[in-house]
Order: structure tokens, then sequence, then C-alpha cells
């Protein structure tokens, strides 16, 4: 562990405890943990000691959403109180910390440590708000879902120390453990219940930063053979395809913003983990330029989810400060009130759709290139496997961009729906300079790879052209897009503008209201009915009756398809299993001891016939 | 190598100046059809300057986002453009890939248009927007099935190998495919550019309209930039449509130049024609079509991948 990292760790374990024990002042202790976050996060930025390692990278990830977590938490918990405040940032320095020394463990035995203390330390962050019935359940929720992992990885390392050669077994036990925490399809369950309730900046820092490295884990310790990595590609592919389009899926109903944002976590761990799984594909059926691609779009597309989906969850934190709601269709033209944290949600929310100009667009093109390379060379299943990708990414893309457009517009633009974002306060500048941080990162960074094939160490890439080439015209093309938007721009200056402040038109309805606005839910209606049947749809509806109605309601709820085909049946059959051993426990001593004595009687049997 | 980007240029600037010729074509065969004269070829040009010369109202409830989507679209559609093949010319900008870059840039303008509507507030718009987001996600999967047939037809993975592959020995190997992947990418056209049997532009009824009923709420320069901006889309559509179905003619660029303006022009009138002889389809009819366009394409992908020589 090199020499910042060490400084990092310690200063986050200063500042939290520092934290802790200034408990008096609010400001003192919210200042003493942010400053040692940031500080901390910065130290092991600087830490040149593994430089483009996939540690290294994992470390960046983690630091880059640290700092911004950590900028935009003393606004957002502002009027918490000092007590509370160093809890807070106790466990998140202990998650940070943690965080960093996962990425640094190189054995198996410290590594389970440090991901165990990472678990019960965000356990804590996500049940910040205790008093809250709900924020208990999706705390729990959470907690049973790190255990589960937890001791899943635990018997990998059983297998692994007994020798036990199994490596399938201790493959399927890893991918287990660590799915979970990476959110692939039917682990998932924890993400949209802990996401809403957490704190924003928690909930930035969980699902930007925590869950990729789920994948860390999977990558660095899975075991590499040629059976083995065939499996995990297969797996991650057909997982990735149904995570991803489910994902997107299930984000389009949603109405409370930061579940709907937990979904597209979801979604993109999916579309990473495609991109992995190309790349190990492409590895066993020795493609190259698959393999290269996809790997590097599956961890790009990782890299730049963290800076978007951070925004994000920190825009709708800012939402949820100023507005005291984060229910999609209660709020409406906010941006007129947070102007700042509009811009940085409206371009983090095009950027995480995976659209050109911005950075989520590099990562999902190679992995496109790691498809059609496979539909080119490929035959047979890998064909399909393929082309499934393919269209898996195509229509997920179609669904996000309803998904959050539906965010965006139900929060920020149109008139405000109700009084929450009629009342709405104005936005903090230490809540905003976090977003507009990563946002900027957001925006360079397809800009700077351009530059990236020029440097050295490119030259040892495997099919380093193909990725050049893309990176560069790619860099190019966004400044040819930037000069003409600015053209454009300029030509319309020359133009005129009617400065008379009118309605909108309304095909010359003269007294529109925000009551006849299209909500979010409207929006996205059509295409969740398409799908009614997967989402799991439920309409209660109140219809207006008699000649003068008063009231009316439509209530849609959607069920998570995860919980109703599996982890629900599952606990049903636990929950009906238990209830027959039950009858055993009587409570009368002499059937006790009868039970002992038969089953004694049987096991000598067996032994004698045995 | 000179003449070639030269080649590319000129075709550039011409799909830029004659773009609006497009819808002008489409509707004097409407009018031909309905036993009408109709507007002048030219009228999408007289729109054009009428709007540019007169200042754009913009409503108390829109935001930036509203007046910057105009732009946004008009940028990307002119850099999609920047990306396609003229006369066998490659673009200097094409990359492996290039086409998706294609097809999400389209999306970008998709994406904005959509915000912009619902940035107005207006009940008219975000309906348009909420059939465009239904659509738009069917009509995707469908290019990228198409593609996907053609990569696996020409083993390239850009625009310009893609396009610039279709010769006689595609159509004598695998006519049938390819004719699958043609009709199931003309769907999809009709799609995109908003035509009937899926959307009607010329309705007088905000509450059947699909695109027009996003915008109703933009005027002046805006109103012609995305005028502007999807006339040029449906030259590059109708382009790439040419480019699959016309065979290549050995010779000068410049006459293949001449020859691949000439087929964009003709093919506006086959869309005419195709919106003069059917009627609009009904909502729910939709997404049954554009599935149906997916589906063809699909089915080319597993016809090569059986018999492909």
């Amino acid at each position: 562990m090199g020499l910042f990292l060490s400084i990092s760790v310690l200063l986050l374990c200063f500042g939290g405890v520092g934290a802790l024990c200034v408990g008096r002042s609010e400001a003192l202790a919210s200042r003493l943990g942010a400053v040692s976050a940031v500080l901390a996060c910065l130290s092991a930025l600087v830490d040149c000691s593994a430089i483009l390692s996939l540690p290294w990278f994992f470390r960046l990830i983690i630091c880059l959403v640290g700092i911004a977590s950590a900028l935009h938490a003393p606004g957002y918990l502002s009027g918490q109180g000092g007590r509370r405040m160093g809890f807070f940032w106790l466990f998140f320095n202990l998650t940070l910390a943690s965080m960093l020394l996962v990425t640094v463990c190189e054995g198996f035995l410290p590594f389970l440590v440090c991901w165990e203390v990472m678990g019960l330390a965000s356990y804590a962050l996500v049940a910040f708000e205790y008093h809250e019935e709900k924020a208990r359940q999706a705390s729990w929720i959470y907690l049973m879902s790190c255990e589960a992992g937890g001791i899943l990885l635990m018997l990998a390392y059983a297998m692994e120390m007994s020798r036990m050669d199994a490596p399938l077994t201790e493959f399927y036990l890893l991918l287990a453990g660590f799915g979970i925490k990476a959110g692939l399809p039917v682990l998932h369950v924890w993400l949209p219940e802990a996401h809403p309730e957490a704190p924003a900046p928690v909930s930035a820092l969980m699902s930007a930063a925590m869950i990729p490295l789920g994948f860390y884990g999977i990558i660095q310790f899975m075991p590499y053979l040629p059976q083995v990595v065939m499996h995990c590609g297969w797996l991650f592919l057909l997982l990735g395809a149904l995570g991803a389009f489910g994902g997107i899926l299930f984000a389009l109903p949603q109405n409370n913003l930061k579940r709907l944002l937990a979904y597209s976590s979801v979604e993109n761990m999916g579309i990473a983990a495609m991109g992995l799984g190309l790349g190990m594909l492409g590895e066993c059926y020795s493609m190259p330029v698959v393999s290269v691609c996809g790997f590097c779009g599956g961890l790009l597309h990782l890299l730049h989810h963290a800076l978007l989906k951070g925004t994000l969850f920190l825009g709708a934190g800012s939402v949820l400060k100023s507005t005291g709601t984060l229910k999609i269709d209660s709020l409406g033209g906010l941006m007129k009130v947070m102007p700042w944290t509009g811009r940085c949600f409206v371009l983090a929310a095009t950027g995480i759709c995976g659209l050109p100009p911005f950075c989520g667009f590099a990562g999902e093109l190679l992995i496109y290139v790691a498809a059609f390379s496979g539909i080119a060379q490929a035959k047979g299943v890998f064909f399909g496997a393929s082309m499934l990708a393919v269209l898996c990414l195509a229509l997920t893309g179609g669904v996000a961009c309803a998904a959050l457009a539906k965010a965006v517009g139900g929060a920020f633009l149109g008139e405000p729906r109700s009084d929450y974002a009629r009342q709405a306060l104005p936005e903090k500048s230490s809540m905003v300079l976090p977003q507009v941080l990563l946002t900027t990162l957001a925006l360079l960074l397809p800009l700077a790879y351009g530059v990236l094939p020029c440097m050295e160490w490119f030259e040892t890439v495997d099919c380093g052209d193909v990725i050049a080439s893309a990176f560069q015209k790619n860099s190019i093309f966004l400044l040819v897009f930037y000069g003409v938007v600015g053209a454009i721009l300029l030509l319309r200056r020359r133009a005129g503008k009617d400065d008379r402040a009118v309605g909108t038109w309304d095909c010359g309805y003269a007294r529109p209201t925000s009551r006849m606005e299209y909500t979010g839910s409207a929006l996205v209606q059509p295409l969740a009915d398409q799908f009614g049947g997967v989402l799991g749809l439920e309409r209660q509806k109140k219809s207006p009756q008699g000649l003068f109605p008063t009231s009316a309601s439509l209530v849609v709820t959607d069920r998570d398809l995860g919980r109703r085909v599996w982890w629900n049946p599952l606990f049903r059959g636990f929950s009906a299993l238990s209830e027959r051993i039950h009858r055993f426990q009587s409570g009368y001593l002499h059937v006790y001891m009868l039970i002992m004595v038969l089953a004694l009687a049987l096991m000598l049997a067996w032994a004698f016939f045995a | 190598m000179e003449n070639s980007l030269l080649v590319w240029l000129v075709g550039l600037l011409v799909a830029l100046v004659g773009a609006p010729l497009l819808p002008g074509i489409i509707n004097k065969v409407k009018a031909f059809f309905a036993g009408r004269r109709g507007p002048s070829v030219f009228q999408l040009y007289y729109d054009i300057f009428r709007l540019c010369h007169k200042a754009s109202v913009y409503s108390k409830t829109t935001t930036w986002v509203f007046r910057l989507a105009s732009v946004v679209v008009c940028a990307t559609t002119i850099c999609a453009m920047l990306l396609l093949p003229f006369a066998g010319c490659a673009s200097p900008l094409f990359f492996t890939g290039d086409l998706i870059l294609f097809l999400y840039l389209m999306g970008t303008g998709r994406f904005f248009t959509v915000l912009a509507a619902l940035d107005t507030g207006s009940s008219f718009e975000g309906m348009g927007a909420s059939r465009e987001c239904q659509f738009a996600v069917l009509a995707e999967g469908a290019l990228l099935a198409a593609f996907g047939a053609l990569i696996l037809l020409t083993k390239h993975l850009s625009l310009y190998g893609i396009l610039n592959q279709m010769d006689m020995r595609f159509w004598s190997l695998d006519g049938t495919a390819l004719l699958l992947v043609a009709a199931g990418f003309f769907v999809v056209i009709l799609t995109e550019c908003c035509r009937v049997p899926i959307d009607d532009p010329d309705t007088h009824l905000e509450l059947t309209m699909i695109h027009e009923a996003m915008i109703l709420d933009n005027s002046g320069v805006d109103l012609a930039l995305i005028h502007y901006a999807a006339s040029l889309k449906m030259w590059c559509l109708l382009l790439m449509e040419i480019l699959l179905v016309c065979p290549r003619i050995p010779g000068s660029p410049w006459f293949a130049l001449v020859g691949e303006v000439l087929c964009v022009l003709v093919g506006a009138v086959f869309v005419g024609v195709v919106e003069s002889v059917i009627a609009r389809f009904r909502f729910v009819k939709v997404p049954q079509i554009i599935s149906a366009a997916m589906g063809a394409s699909l089915l080319a992908i597993v016809l090569l991948s059986l018999f492909q020589k």
C-alpha cells in the first residue's frame, strides 16, 4: 500500500472519529468530516503506485464520487444536529476507507474483512433516517442482502482453503456473493429499496462507486480456468441483458425519483456486465477485437455511470432538500428555482441514456463494436449472443430515454404540479458545486479520450488501433458537433426574439392550469402498458361519478419481478416449511425425548445396514 | 484521394441545400393523387425563409431546454449527415462503429425534442412526446436489427463499409434477406420521418399527431430549424435506403453523385405515392407495424446465418 493511500485511510479515520468527538457543534463536525473525506480522496487520487491497473481504476471511481458526495453532504444534512452529524461522518468515512481498502487488499481474507466492514458501515448510513419505518425496513433488506452475500463469499473462501477442486462451484458462489452487491438481476432487490431511503450523498456513493466493486471482486478473485471463464462470460452476458432491459423497464413506472434512478443503476450494471461478458467470451472464442472492446467498454461504462449517476443522485437529493418530496408527479418547474441543479440534471440524464456528446456514449460504443464484431465474425451460439446483445442494447437505450425524460420532465420542466414544487426553496451553492464538477468531467472526458491513443502505454494495448480510431474520430466529431451547435446559435442570435410574456399556446386554450399538464407517469404510460405483464402493473381506479363529480383517483403500482417470481415464493415456501416443522415443537418434554430416541434408533439402523 | 474528398463535400452540400425539396416533392405527389394543384415544390424553402425573418415567441413556462432543443435537433442531424458516404466516397470522419454514433445522434435530437415538449407544460405536446417515446423504442430496435443483418452480410462495421458494399453480387446471392431488410428499413424511414401511415404531418387535429404535436409551441427561427432538420433527416435515411437498394454503377464519382441525388428524389416520390394510397393506421396498430419491421430484419438475419455462402 502506497504512502498516499495510507495517509488517505488515516485521514478518513481521524476525520470520522474527530467529527464524532466534536458532536456539540454541527458546523464543526460536518466541516471536519467533509474536509477529511475530500483530502483523503485527493490523496488517494495522487497515489500513482499502480496506475492504470484494475484496482487503480476502481479507486479512481471511488475518489471522484467520494469527493462529490462529501462536498454535497454538509448542505444536505444541515439541521440534523451535531450528534447525528458526527455519527454520519464517522460511518461515511468508515465506508469510504473500507472501499479504498477493498481495492488494496491482495489476499482474499483481508479483502473479506474490508468487504464486511464496508457493508456494515454503509448499513448504518442507509439506516440514518431510522426514525422512519420505511428507512428501517429498507436498511433491514440491505443488511440481509449484504450478509447473504458475505456468507456466500465466506463459503467460497472455505472451499478455496479446503482445496476442494471444484472451481465451478466456487465461481458460482463468488458470482452470487458479488452479484448481490453489483445488482445483477434477481439479486438486485436491495437497490430499489435502499437507495430511496438513504441520504442522497450516500445513495450517490453507493450507486456510483460501491456497486461496481462487485464487478471488481469477481474479476479479481474468480479462478481463471478456461471452463470458468466461459461460464462467467455467458452468465455475465445473459444476466447483463436481462438486467439491462429489465432494470430500465422497471424504472419506467416509478414515481419516486431516487427509486427510478436505482433501477437505472440496475440497467447500467447490466450493460457493463454485458460488456465484460462479451470480453470474456471473446477471449474464449479467441476473437481479440471482441475481447478488448468488450472489456474496455464494460469498465469505461462503470466510470461513466459513476460520474453521471453521482450527479443524478446528488441532484435528486437537492430536490428533496428544497421541496420535501421525491414524487415526480408532485414536482415540476424546478428549473426556475434551482437552475444549476436543473442544468446538471438534464445534461447527466442525457448522458446516462448513452447519448453523445456525453461520456456515456464512449462506453456503449465500444460494447456495440464488440457485439458487431461478434456478429461479423462468429458462428453458432456466439453469433446469437452478439445479436442478443445488440438488440438488448438498442431496446434498453430507447426505454432509458423515455424513463429519464420522465424524470427530467416531471421534476424540472413545465409548471409546478403541487405546493411542494411551488414552495421550493432555492438551491445551495455548496450542493451545486459537486454536481457541476461531475457534469463538467462527464462532458470533458470524451474529448480527453481522443488524446489517449497518443500516449505511450496505449501501444501496449492489444487491438489498440480499433479503439484508438473510435476514440480519436469520436472526439474530433464532438468538436465538430460543438462547432455546428455554436454556429447555429450564432446564426439564431441574429434573428429576433419576441419579448412578450406569453403563456404556452396549447392550441389556443386560454386558461391552462398545471393540472392539465402531462405528468411523468402519463408520459410513459403507453410504453409501460406495453410491458404491463412483466411489470405486474395493478390499477386502483376511482372513476368520477354522478352529475357533479367531486373526486377521482388512479393509483398504478408495479411489483418487482425478482421479488414476485423468485424471492417471495421462496420465502413463502420457507415459511410454509417451518410451519410444518413447527408441529414437532409441541412443548411436551416426553415427545422431544421420543423424537431423540427415534432419531438415535434410525441412525443406529443406518450404521448397521450401511 | 483529393478528388473523392471533393466529391464527398459536393455531395454533402447538395444534401444540405436540396433536403427541403423532399417534403415539397411528397406534397406535390399527394396533391397529384388528390387531383389538386398543390403547393410549389419549393414551399419549404419559402417557409424557412419566412420563418427566419420572424421573431420567436417563447412561453413563460419554458426554460433554456426549450430554446436549446431546436438547435440541438438541427446540429445532431447535420452532424449525423457528416458520417454518411456520398457517391461512394467515404466521409473523412468515418470509423469502426460510426453507425452507432449516427443512430445515437438522432437519439439525442429526439431526447431534446421530447424534453422541449415537456418544457412547455402543454398537454398536447406531452401527448406527442409520450407517443414519440413509445415508438422510438421499437424503431431503434428495428433499425439496429437491420444494421445487424447488413453487418452479417458485409462483415464491415462502419457506415461506409456497409452501404458501399451493396452491389449486384449481394442481391443475386442473398436477395431475399436484403429485400426483407430493405422493407424493414423503409418502415423505419416512415416512422422516423413521421410520415403516413405512422404519423400524419398535415392533419388538422392535434390529438392525432405525434411529431407535429411536440413542436406546437415552436415559432420563428426555431420552427425553421426543426423543419429543416426533419427534411435533412429524411434525406439521410432515404439515401441509406437508396444505397441499400440500388446497385453501384461503375464510372466517374460525379456521375454516381448525380444518379444518387436523382434516386433520392425518386425515393421521395415513392414515399408520396405510399402516403397517397394508404390511410394512417390507428395508434394501436403502429407498434405492431414497427415490430413487424423488426421481425423482417430478424428473419433476414436468420436466413443469412443459415444460408449465407
